[in-house]
């Protein structure tokens, strides 16, 4: 299944707010953030990760880029009570 | 600022079962949730085990609208051509310790179903359930002490304890300082694609046979769980582990043909994408400070071999409240009174989990959640019974036949004996270690496990040894320790004979 396709098989409530950020000075640019992510929200570009813009829109609040890099780099909270994924199969 | 008793974090099983006990013992309870009900960020498997209604005399009532008994499991074995090649299900014995061990194997539920249904137990009680409210740290003193909870909108929540039910990325956890977030090692991503089908379809194709575990040389251990109208199809590994994005292991799942034809014969729709991150720790760290414990996956208690987080989270829930009841009426909620919280949940089922944590862990890491290892094991499975069953000449000539076929995984057989499968026995055997034989105390320690496997290999290239070296392995270790469970007073006690 194509990527557009699992976004549509997430639902969600929009106005999240910010809740990813990345800690330039920290990033390595593994790329780790960028294979982990089940929503492929990461990209490498030279030697710093990158998030995509509308990270909010399809992020699953999983938080394996927060878990998985190793320095910590990945600055990650929960989106605002009441917003952000819905989960209604789990 | 608003007073509690008890606030707990987080609305999931735990959460639910902390805040339905603490009400019960009269105290003023709040729960947070950050979803707009229960369940809504919750993501899981989901098979309950019997265990839950063993413990929870109100599970009896439990009756969701999509829930399917397991009755069977069935596990299937890929090869590295991602084709099935064998599969063998099993059921609940009859030997089973209670009713419900004997009737099933899991209760299969949404989280979206049951979260709910827990929280409103908890409501009933007199809990106070606050949803749609984050919580994004710890209200302290000026010296550090907790004293209570601030929510994303700077309001300040007061309480004598704080319960952390708030899963892996745990708030509580890492704002009170217990914990940073695990190491990679210790966590586990999970990918899931829930599938849409009918109910009258699913008890056709599947019944009661709900469980489908799916082991592979192409993708790490994955599964099909069937509720009554859907079913989970998904995989995970450890966090450390992915080589290439998990979306490659899941689409590679899901060409097996026997995912395919489930599929093809529920008519069964793709209805929802799911992630979630699992603790798989071999050793829960500390799980209690000064007016704060966590509990379910905030804490690490998650089965180290299967995952199974619901009934461990339960019954945390339930240890963590009873202790800050008593600790509140004492009128010393300090961490040397709750460490009371730490001697209990080592001392139940929870304890009991973790005491082969670490080789537990080592046995997922080489063969679960590993797919190299289905190179070997998935033929091996399939060529014994071939071996055994096919016409294609007489059964004795082929029987004639079998010890050499099968004499090339006799390498490979020796190595997880001695790598996986001693250590676990071993481990589990440390208790009554007066009954066991010298050679099973050795494997336990840390000098046999690092040796054995490799004098294990070094037998393995030796072509003319192996069978000899597994004959006399399986007489050195696994008879003695045959014996010793059966002389044992453990065993006694359970009424073995």
């Amino acid at each position: 299944m194509s990527r557009m396709h699992k976004i549509e098989l997430v639902d969600r409530i929009s106005d999240t707010g910010e809740f990813i950020k990345i800690n330039e000075e920290k990033c390595d640019g593994c790329g780790k953030c960028a294979l982990i992510c089940p929503m492929t929200l990461w990209k490498i570009r030279g030697d710093k990760a990158y998030l995509s813009d509308d990270y909010t829109d399809k992020c699953m609040e999983c938080g394996s880029c927060w878990q998985i890099c190793k320095n910590g780099a990945v600055e990650f909270s929960f989106p605002k009570g009441g917003s952000g994924i819905v989960v209604k199969q789990g | 600022m608003d007073k509690y008793d008890v606030i707990v974090v987080g609305c999931g099983p735990g959460g639910a079962i902390a805040g339905k006990t603490a009400a019960e013992k009269g105290l003023k309870t709040l729960i947070l949730e950050r979803g707009r009900k229960p369940g809504e960020k919750n993501v899981s498997g989901c098979g309950l085990s019997p265990k839950c209604w063993r413990d929870f005399p109100f599970m009896k009532e439990l009756d969701l609208p999509n829930m399917r008994v397991a009755e069977m499991a069935t596990a299937h074995f890929v090869d590295k051509h991602n084709k099935e090649l064998i599969n063998m299900s099993f059921s609940p014995s009859e030997s089973a310790e209670y009713e419900e061990a004997r009737k099933f194997l899991t209760t299969n539920v949404y989280r979206s179903e049951l979260d709910p249904w827990l929280a409103s137990l908890a409501v009933e009680m007199g809990a106070e359930l606050r949803t749609s409210t984050l919580a994004t740290g710890m209200l302290k003193s000026d010296r550090g002490k907790i004293l209570g909870i601030i929510l994303e909108d700077g309001t300040k929540l007061s309480a004598d304890v704080v319960i952390g039910a708030d899963g892996i990325i745990s708030t509580t956890a890492i704002s009170a300082g217990l914990r940073n977030r695990w190491e990679a090692y210790e966590t586990g991503l999970i990918i899931q694609y829930d599938y849409k089908a009918t109910r009258e379809k699913i008890d056709e194709v599947i019944g009661s046979n709900a469980l489908h575990y799916w082991y592979s040389a192409t993708f790490p251990v994955a599964y099909t769980f069937f509720n009554a109208n859907g079913f989970h199809a998904g995989l995970g590994g450890f966090l450390e582990w992915w080589d290439k994005s998990p979306l490659y292991y899941l689409d590679t799942f899901l060409q097996v043909e026997g995912i395919q034809r489930q599929i093809r014969l529920t008519e069964a729709k793709p209805r929802e994408y799911q992630a979630h991150m699992l603790p798989f720790l071999s050793r829960p760290g500390k799980t209690y400070a000064d007016n704060l414990m966590l509990v379910g996956d905030a804490a690490g208690f998650a089965c180290p071999l299967e995952a199974e987080g619901v009934y461990y989270a339960m019954l945390s829930g339930k240890i963590a409240a009873e202790v800050g009841a008593d600790s509140i009426s004492s009128g010393d909620t300090s961490e040397l009174k709750l460490v009371d919280y730490e001697k209990r949940w080592k001392n139940s089922p929870i304890g009991d989990e973790f005491e082969a944590g670490p080789e537990i862990s080592n046995f997922l890491r080489d063969l679960a959640f590993n797919p190299k290892p289905g190179e070997w094991i998935t033929p091996f499975l399939n060529d014994v019974m071939f071996g055994i069953c096919n016409v294609a000449n007489s059964h004795v000539a082929n029987w004639r036949d079998m010890e050499s076929e099968l004499y090339k995984y006799s390498p490979y057989l020796l190595d997880v004996l001695l790598r996986d499968f001693l250590p676990i026995i071993g481990a589990i055997n440390k208790p009554h270690s007066k009954e066991i034989s010298r050679p099973l105390k050795w494997i336990g320690n840390k000098f046999g496990s690092f040796l054995l496997p490799r004098i294990a290999r070094r037998i393995g290239s030796q072509k003319d040894l192996p069978l000899d070296a597994m004959r006399f392995l399986i007489e050195q270790f696994v008879e003695p320790l045959i014996e010793a469970r059966m002389d044992s007073r453990y065993f006694k006690e359970r009424g073995g004979k």
